[in-house]
This record gives C-alpha cells, sequence and structure tokens, in this order.
C-alpha cells in the first residue's frame, strides 16, 4: 500500500509539473484553496476573484466529498507540495538524517497555527476582492512559473519549510496549511478510519513512529483525528497487521475490511468527477444583463483573447455600454469564462436592433471616453476576426 | 578538413539566414512606426495608417503598434463621418475626440483647423480655450492672447486665464503674467489639467517653487491610467525646460497618484500587466511612447508653423 500511495503521488507531481511547465496550463484553475478564496465574491457578485474559475469550486467540492468518505486523502495522495514535503523527508531518512520528535503537547499546540492562517488569508482575500497572499505562497511559488505577483517572500517561505521538512516531518501540513483547516471538520467526520484490535496489537510503537502527522495510534481503537491522511502508513509499518493488529475501513458497526483499493478508486473518481463536471456543465465566471428582451434573441459566440479576469471582464462590459456611433441598443446578456489564452463568452442580443458584426466592433474598436476626455484601446482581440487584416 | 570548413560555413550561413527575419523584423516594425508617426505629425493620416499597419504586421505581437493602426483607422473614418453629421451634438462631441487625439499625436495643424470651426459655431469660453491650446501649441502666443483677451469677462475662467498668462508670458509680458498669477489661485478642487497649465506658468515667469509645486498637486490628483501619459507630456513640454536641471524637477516628476484606481477585478490578481483605470480600460498610449511631441506645450523650433 506505501508503494502504491508513493506511486499515486508522484504521478499527480508529476501532473502538476507537466501541467504547469510544459503544458504552461493554468494550475491556479483548478487549486482547491482557490474555491474556497472566490466563494465570498461568487456569492455576492456572482463573479470570480481574478484568476480563478467554476473549475476551482468543482474541485473544491469533490474533494470535499472524497474528504467525508476517505478524509484528508488529498493530502496524502494528491497534494503537490505534500509529495514534495514527504519526498524530503523520505530523502533525508536515506542519507541518515533522523526526523525530530516534536512534544504531543507541542504538536498539538502548532496545529492550531493553520487556523489563524487561513483566518487571516480569507477575511483580506474577501474583503479585499484580491488573492493578497498569492505573493507569498508557496504552493503559488511552485505552480505559477514565476508568476507575475510572485514575491521574494514565497520563495523564502518555500525554503523553509524544505529545511524544516528535512528536520521535522512536514511541518506545513501539519501546522500551516489553510486548506488542511478548511478540510478538518469535513475529516472529523470521516467515514472511513484506522482500526486498532486490542486481543492483537502488542504495543510496539512502530505505527506511530511511522505517522506522518504525529498521531498516537497505539492509543486509539479507532483513528478520527481530523490530521489523517489516511496514507495507511501505520498499517504497512505494523509488524501484526496480518493477524488484523491495524486495518483500515469504515466504522464498527458495519464490521467489514475494506481493501485500500477504495482509497485509490476514491482518489480517481473525485478528480474525475470535478473534470467531468467543468467540462460538462462549464458555468460561466461572469454573467451580465442589461435589459429585458422583447421578443426573439439570438447568441453570438466568441472567443476573446485578453479576457483574462473579472477586471477584464468589466471592461468588456463598459465596451458593450459604450454610446458613440458603435453603440449597441436593446437588450444583451454577456456570459464568459475569463481565462488565459482564448476566453469563451456567449453574447445575447436582440437581432431586430443589433448584428454579430456591430458587437464585433463595439468590443474592438477604440472608444472615446467624453466623462474623462480620453481614448481608451480596446484590449480585445477576437479569435478569426481582423478588421485591420493584420493576418494574411 | 576542407569539407568540415565548408559543412561549418554552410551552417553558419544557414544559421545566420534563418535568424535574419526574426532579427529585421522587430527593427523593420519600429522604423515602419516610427516613419508612420511622422506622417501622422505631419497631417498625411491615410499614409500614417499605412506605416502603423505595415508596422503592425511585422510585429504581430507588439499591441501598441496594433492599437494604434486601429485608432488612427477610427480617426479618419470619424473625421469622415463629421463631414457629413448634421447632428450638431454628435459633431461636437467627434469633435472633441478628434482634438484630443490630434493633441496627443502632435497633429497641432489639423487641431487648429477643426477648433477654429468648432469656435466659429460655439463661440464659448470651451472652444476658446481648445483653441488657444492649438494655438499655444503652434507657437501662435500673439493669437492665443488676442483670442483669449476678447472674451467677455464672465467667460473668463481659471483655465481660460492660465492660457492667457502663458501666451503672454511667452511673448515676454512677465508682469502681466505675474499678476494673472497672482490673481487665480487654484481652485479648490482644480483639475489635473489646470495644476499644469498653473505649472508651466509658473516656470515661464521665474517661479521655480511654485512650478514644481504645481506639478507635485498635478501628478497626485491625476488617475492612475492617465499618470503616465501625464508625464511624458510633462517631460517634453517646452515650457518646463528651465526647470530639468533642477534638483526638485525629478522629484516632482516621481510623484505617485493619489486618486484610488486600480483593476477592478483585483490589482494584483489575473494576469494583468499593467494597471487598469478606474473602468478598467486601458488608455491609449499609457505606455508613455508617444511622438517626441509635447502634449501642451511649446513646440520645438523646427516644428513651428505660420
Amino acid at each position: 500500500m506505501k508503494t502504491t500511495r508513493r506511486v499515486i503521488q508522484l504521478a499527480f507531481l508529476i501532473l502538476t509539473i507537466v501541467s504547469v511547465f510544459v503544458l504552461r496550463g493554468d494550475a491556479e484553475r483548478w487549486c482547491p484553496f482557490g474555491g474556497v478564496e472566490a466563494l465570498y465574491t461568487y456569492a455576492t457578485a456572482g463573479s470570480m476573484t481574478c484568476s480563478l474559475g467554476v473549475s476551482n469550486f468543482y474541485i473544491l467540492g469533490a474533494l470535499l466529498l472524497l474528504t467525508l468518505l476517505l478524509r484528508r486523502a488529498f493530502c496524502g495522495y494528491m497534494c503537490p507540495l505534500g509529495a514534495v514535503f514527504e519526498g524530503l523527508q523520505a530523502g533525508a531518512r536515506r542519507l541518515g538524517m533522523r526526523p525530530l520528535t516534536v512534544p504531543y503537547r507541542l504538536d498539538r499546540a502548532l496545529a492550531l497555527l493553520k487556523y489563524a492562517v487561513l483566518a487571516i488569508i480569507l477575511y483580506f482575500t474577501w474583503t479585499i476582492g484580491e488573492l493578497v497572499f498569492r505573493g507569498y505562497d508557496p504552493c503559488y511559488a511552485l505552480i505559477s512559473r514565476h508568476g507575475t505577483d510572485i514575491t521574494w517572500w514565497a520563495y523564502v517561505i518555500s525554503g523553509v519549510f524544505v529545511l524544516a521538512s528535512l528536520l521535522i516531518l512536514v511541518p506545513f501540513c501539519r501546522w500551516f496549511c489553510p486548506l488542511a483547516a478548511v478540510f478538518a471538520p469535513f475529516s472529523r467526520l470521516g467515514l472511513t478510519r484506522v482500526k486498532r484490535s486490542d486481543e492483537t496489537c502488542v504495543d510496539c510503537g512502530v505505527c506511530n513512529r511511522a505517522c506522518p502527522m504525529g498521531i498516537q495510534v497505539d492509543k486509539l481503537a479507532q483513528v478520527t483525528a481530523a490530521r489523517c491522511t489516511s496514507c495507511l502508513d501505520c498499517i504497512a509499518a505494523c509488524p501484526r497487521k496480518d493477524s488484523g493488529a491495524l486495518y483500515w475501513g469504515p466504522p464498527n458497526r458495519l464490521g467489514r475490511r475494506w481493501p485500500p483499493a477504495v482509497i485509490v478508486v476514491g482518489v480517481l473518481l473525485s478528480v474525475g468527477v470535478a473534470v467531468a463536471a467543468t467540462y460538462a456543465f462549464p458555468l460561466p465566471s461572469f454573467v451580465w444583463t442589461r435589459g429585458k428582451p422583447s421578443g426573439p434573441t439570438a447568441t453570438v459566440q466568441l472567443d476573446i483573447y485578453n479576457l483574462t479576469c473579472r477586471g477584464k471582464s468589466r471592461t468588456l462590459v463598459s465596451f458593450l455600454e459604450r454610446d458613440d456611433e458603435f453603440a449597441l441598443h436593446g437588450h444583451l446578456k454577456l456570459e464568459a469564462w475569463p481565462g488565459p489564452a482564448a476566453a469563451a463568452a456567449h453574447i445575447t442580443y436582440d437581432p431586430a436592433q443589433v448584428t454579430a458584426t456591430a458587437i464585433r466592433e463595439a468590443i474592438t474598436e477604440p472608444y472615446y471616453d467624453a466623462d474623462t476626455g480620453e481614448w481608451m484601446h480596446s484590449p480585445f482581440k477576437i479569435a478569426g476576426y481582423d478588421p485591420l487584416d493584420l493576418e494574411d | 578538413m576542407t569539407v568540415r570548413r565548408v559543412t561549418f560555413g554552410v551552417l553558419i550561413a544557414g544559421m545566420m539566414l534563418a535568424a535574419a527575419p526574426a532579427l529585421a523584423g522587430p527593427d523593420n516594425a519600429a522604423q515602419k512606426f516610427e516613419h508612420g508617426q511622422k506622417l501622422l505629425a505631419d497631417g498625411n493620416f491615410a499614409e500614417a495608417l499605412r506605416a502603423f499597419t505595415a508596422a503592425a504586421k511585422a510585429a504581430p505581437d507588439n499591441e501598441e503598434y496594433r492599437q494604434q493602426a486601429a485608432l488612427l483607422r477610427r480617426v479618419i473614418k470619424m473625421q469622415q463621418m463629421m463631414a457629413s453629421q448634421e447632428e450638431t451634438p454628435r459633431w461636437l462631441s467627434m469633435s472633441e475626440a478628434l482634438h484630443t487625439y490630434y493633441h496627443e499625436n502632435g497633429v497641432y495643424a489639423e487641431a487648429l483647423v477643426l477648433d477654429r470651426k468648432v469656435h466659429a459655431q460655439l463661440n464659448t469660453g470651451d472652444s476658446a480655450a481648445r483653441l488657444a491650446r492649438s494655438e499655444l501649441a503652434l507657437g501662435m502666443n500673439a493669437e492665443a492672447a488676442k483670442l483669449l483677451g476678447d472674451l467677455p469677462a464672465e467667460q473668463a475662467t481659471p483655465e481660460i486665464r492660465m492660457l492667457t498668462g502663458i501666451a503672454l508670458a511667452r511673448q515676454g509680458q512677465t508682469d502681466d503674467a505675474r499678476s494673472i498669477l497672482a490673481d487665480c489661485q487654484p481652485p479648490e478642487k482644480a483639475g489635473c489639467q489646470f495644476l499644469c497649465d498653473r505649472a508651466r506658468l509658473c516656470a515661464l515667469v521665474g517661479d521655480t517653487d511654485g512650478a514644481l509645486k504645481m506639478l507635485t498637486c498635478c501628478f497626485e490628483q491625476c488617475p492612475p491610467g492617465q499618470l503616465c501619459g501625464c508625464r511624458a507630456g510633462v517631460k517634453r513640454c517646452e515650457d518646463f525646460t528651465g526647470l530639468q536641471d533642477s534638483p526638485g524637477f525629478a522629484k516632482a516628476l516621481a510623484t505617485q497618484s493619489k486618486v484610488k484606481g486600480g483593476c477592478c477585478g483585483g490589482k494584483a490578481a489575473g494576469n494583468c500587466d499593467k494597471p487598469c483605470g478606474d473602468k478598467g480600460k486601458q488608455k491609449a498610449g499609457c505606455k508613455g511612447k508617444k511622438p517626441d511631441r509635447p502634449c501642451t506645450g511649446q513646440p520645438k523650433q523646427e516644428d513651428d508653423q505660420p
């Protein structure tokens, strides 16, 4: 089981690295913590915080369900940061460096820090509407390809945790990760757990030493701690596992033993559901409506470049609402999926008053703002529409 | 050995041939763009558009070239529409848009013709001020002073008084200019344009401290999206030539805007690589890469127009 977990961890880490550095995709759109940060703005304004999309919601939802079933299995099997830190720890052990033992009480006290980290991040993100800690986030430092607002602090913080991981078992995951704080209440209610049999357990304590989260497994009949990642390293290390000293499964009352393959299936299913939901039910990240339709409507679907965030979506709205010779009259509705490269936008309009060509012109033609006395360039390009005939 | 040399030579030649378009591209595009700017300044709009379009084709990744071509195309269409526009409000709003474009791009001769038509139609203080700015940009200081001096007293807004002072100061009538400066204090919520004009007048009458103070206030009042354009205009303005050696000038130029701005979606998030204005729009020319023309001051000697 330990090997299987390592393989899955490595697979997700490679997938992340390939997506970010080879395919140059936008890994932030799949960050579950991004879903947490975007919740407030989506609930109040109907649009996402910049750089996030509905895929964040889907992955967050899928992982919360996974957590209810399999506890913090995301942390133990999927998180790229966790994979890196555990890999560093494994490497340190091979070099003969044994991890420091953190006293239990100190460990429990430090574990409260992640709730403070979560509260601070959410307060500023929800009140300001920006991902203010993005520039300091060690995970963002990994997946951003040195993003535009990354600060050198992110690399310092990453470096500190890398060094700390050589000396202590996954300190970031245990004490500082805000996503772990989000998962905690769901993990506490987790359906499955590691169980210990008093009859066959010999209290050797090997399971304690194997647990990366510092759980005192040998003192519990069932491991229901929120921080359990269902890694099953305790079971793998147990010398009496064949006698049933430690096993994993649902609560005792069901009285059955479940193979760890359920975890693997659960992890893969959650990812599959999130991906399927994103592409099968792509809710727009930004919706704006003007007026009501007075008759039949038409919709034009455009792929627009530089429609990258909520701010740019509002810019698009201001061009749709222009009041010069390119003004669009009647009902309009914009549904946009802001993102890198060409972002999808569906614009519904009254065909009796407006044409699809007029919409394209309104979006791309420069605009003179009489209020400010400025000429404004349109930052948008529409795929397949080149009024300047620049493309041969 | 000979084969090796020949092979090596062919490889080098091939690499140079392959690199040539890449090396030539940006320079070629920049040359075309610069040529377009010169044509535009001379009022040759059609040829300027061809040059800008060619520059945009040669450097497809350069947003500025594409945007300038799109803007000029729009301006040309607007010029054609104005000729047949019968609705006065529409005509006036177009004239304002064109006036702004002409001044931002140093096409002062065209601005003068347009502003004369507008003033002939409206004959208001605002139209006179606009015409005076074009005359001052072309060094027609006496004409500007007469135009503004002939206005009725009730039309002598603070802006007009500042422009009058500038026109007088440039003609050496420093005492009259100073008295205008003393009489006309900045209103409580003076706009960026007024503060810049006052700074010019202070500089022309030799009040260095006053000029620097006004420039600082001007930049503080300037919305973030307009700041770089405003700064570029001040750097090129001939009225500030006497200040450029002053130690406070660089400090004044570095003043940041105190006006709240930034992308409404989050200024640091997303993929924004430049600050947006209050409405999230990108101001034309905000990179400060404008043609080498002052936007509000006296033109260079070689560009004097009769």
